[in-house]
């Protein structure tokens, strides 16, 4: 089974509910977008489902992310990797949900929230619900909210890289970190936004 | 056989003993039976008043909407006072003859023999025999009832009671603000280190008794206590409560850590609030385990207030047929260059559920918080349940977080690898969730840890497929 991508597939609406087989659903948030709710509801088995969100927040923005992992059926993975980078004033609400259905047995969910604090008065409220009916399965999640790791800017320091520049490559580096798993021609253009941020 | 038979049938602490009492309040809860209450024990004007008062907020407070269900608590069922006898008793022989063959059967004597330092016993509402060290007389070191306390140092407890758990803090806080009967009172001076624990044994006898221990704890600067509570009731027909109230103050570089073994009998409704207050570069400890109980609802929390505080909460529960251990933690970072840990363990097997709810919270000019939050969750069987519903709310600059949670059965891999060791499949499930458990159980006295084992062991070992 070939994978599908589905590339940025809100438009102006920012809720959208999928039911997939398998693909991956990769988001990076427009400009002005700043509620996103996502649901994969996974109904077949042996599926193989990714959704990668990406965030960068700026000024006084006020991000809300909710996403949806339900398992109504077995022998299914899923996994979702929600990365921001947060700053100026900026604020995110992370909710992600993976609920397992009763008979759903032989999944395998994951999720992950990772946050990059760029100012200090960047907020994230990172808020994970696991909600597991089924005994036979792996669920797995984690999150990680810091702010820049002062060696990695030492390091670029020492190799002569302007300071005002270093932030920003260690922003996009974060973000752009998600997507190292992605092997389609499909996502050249996200990258390519991502290099300009 | 079947865990849910093994856990009713190895339950050997679930004995009915007769009641024996000096007076028992009427059922349910009114201005008359606090005042009654705080009439008895001859109790100062301004803690009836924060009884009274307290009365009144449980009253406007409404169930809380989240957590377990509480819909089969009657309030007015319950027997909110029991005095057992009249004295206290300070030597053994001088204890009636039914309540000194229940604690034979808890082994409290053995742990006299054992060296202990202090041993508060509490059956029903009064703590009947209590014995203190010598040598933590001497130095300073105050661990009495929460009664005596209130009777022999009242500045101290005037000046403490409330203040970390107020009153309006939620509706059981209320309750037990309003009713509360018993419990430990403990002060150690500055620099006073107690090596050995100190150690309470509690118990519900009578039938629908609310059980509302009042308990404070006050560290002063530089000194350590290890509080060691452990909990066990025998089995009734109808619905119990037991609602506690656990206060800390953890003063400058002082040490608190305090341990708790639940193993209500499976119809007593738990509802604990705990709470410590850790000033700067204080540590507190909570290490609570949840066995027993038909619902639990603990979440042991630290309030971090001064720089280079920590706090961890180490959590593990236990729930069977028709239990729900809804426990957690919080830690609250209100000063900079703090840091807490939370690690939960549960498991839930014969159709029971255990939830993990927990917050951190960073306050706004908190710099350099440090916070890392564990919990990991075994579902031993179909008709069982796992919940997680952690908290980050962020406020401060720059904190470091990191938090994992991890649902999953025993690893078909797992059990490959030692069957073909020549391990039997019991003995294997049993190996597997003693290590699952295997890092809060190493933070246990040596007794306490060798009963959590033996109790899971026995409740695991029907549960073979």
């Amino acid at each position: 089974m070939n994978p599908e991508y589905i590339i940025n597939p809100f438009g102006k609406s920012s809720t959208r509910e999928f039911t997939v087989s398998s693909g991956s659903v990769i988001i990076v948030q427009e400009p002005g977008v700043n509620r996103i709710d996502a649901a994969i509801h996974i109904t077949g088995t042996n599926c193989d489902v990714q959704m990668i969100i990406l965030i960068a927040g700026h000024s006084s923005d006020n991000i809300i992310i909710t996403t949806q992992q339900h398992h109504v059926s077995g022998g299914s993975r899923s996994s979702v990797l929600v990365k921001s980078i947060m700053d100026d004033s900026s604020h995110i609400t992370y909710t992600g949900m993976i609920r397992v259905e009763k008979n759903a047995n032989r999944t395998d969910a994951y999720q992950r929230n990772d946050n990059l604090l760029l100012s200090e008065s960047a907020r994230v409220v990172s808020e994970p619900v696991l909600e597991i009916l089924s005994n036979d399965l792996r669920c797995t999640h984690g999150a990680t909210t810091g702010p820049i790791n002062t060696d990695q800017v030492w390091y670029l320091l020492s190799r002569g890289i302007d300071k005002k520049e270093i932030s920003g490559m260690i922003a996009r580096g974060f973000l752009l970190d998600g997507l190292k798993n992605i092997d389609s021609p499909a996502i050249h253009a996200v990258r390519q936004r991502l290099e300009i941020l | 056989m079947k865990t849910t038979d093994l856990i009713n049938t190895s339950y050997t602490l679930g004995f009915h003993k007769p009641e024996v009492y000096q007076y028992k309040s009427p059922k349910g809860l009114s201005e008359k039976t606090v005042e009654t209450i705080s009439g008895m024990k001859g109790e100062p004007d301004w803690m009836r008043e924060i009884r009274l008062k307290s009365l009144s907020y449980f009253r406007d407070k409404k169930m809380p909407s989240w957590g377990a269900d509480l819909s089969g608590i009657n309030f007015d069922d319950i027997y909110y006072y029991i005095r057992p006898v009249k004295d206290r008793a300070s030597r053994w022989s001088e204890i009636p003859e039914e309540i000194k063959d229940t604690y034979d059967r808890i082994g409290i004597p053995e742990a006299e023999k054992k060296f202990l330092m202090g041993v508060s016993a509490q059956y029903e509402s009064e703590v009947v025999y209590k014995s203190i060290n010598s040598m933590l007389t001497k130095k300073g070191v105050i661990f009495s009832d929460m009664d005596s306390g209130l009777r022999e140092y009242p500045d101290m407890i005037r000046q403490y009671f409330g203040h970390i758990i107020s009153p309006t803090d939620n509706k059981f806080a209320s309750l037990n603000t309003s009713v509360w009967s018993g419990g430990s009172f403990v002060y150690v001076p500055k620099g006073v280190r107690v090596e050995l624990p100190l150690q309470a044994y509690f118990r519900i006898n009578a039938a629908n008794m609310g059980q509302f221990e009042r308990t404070l704890i006050i560290a002063d600067e530089g000194s350590f206590v290890h509080y060691v509570e452990g909990c066990s009731a025998p089995v009734y027909s109808t619905d119990s409560l037991h609602s506690a109230v656990v206060e800390i103050i953890v003063k400058k570089g002082a040490r608190v850590r305090y341990t708790t073994i639940q193993n209500w009998s499976k119809n007593v409704y738990n509802l604990v609030t705990k709470r410590a207050r850790v000033e700067e570069e204080g540590i507190m400890e909570w290490v609570d385990g949840n066995i027993g109980s038909k619902v639990t609802m603990k979440y042991p929390s630290v309030y971090l207030v001064g720089r280079k505080a920590r706090g961890e909460v180490l959590s593990v529960a236990y729930a069977g047929a028709g239990q729900h251990q809804d426990a957690g933690g919080k830690a609250v970072h209100l000063a900079s260059e703090t840091s807490s840990q939370i690690i939960s363990k549960s498991i839930s097997g014969g159709g029971g559920r255990t939830s993990y709810r927990g917050l951190v919270e960073v306050a706004q000019h908190a710099r350099g918080v440090k916070s890392r939050v564990v919990c990991d969750a075994l579902i031993l069987d179909g008709d069982s349940r796992s919940d997680t519903y952690p908290t980050m709310n962020i406020k401060g600059p720059s904190p470091t977080l990191e938090h994992e949670a991890t649902v999953s059965k025993i690893g078909d891999e797992q059990m490959f690898y030692l069957t073909s060791r020549g391990i039997a499949e019991h003995d294997a499930r049993a190996m597997i969730v003693n290590g699952f458990i295997e890092p809060i159980v190493k933070e246990l006295p040596l007794e306490y840890a060798v009963e959590l084992n033996r109790l899971l062991s026995l409740e695991m070992e029907g549960s073979v497929g």
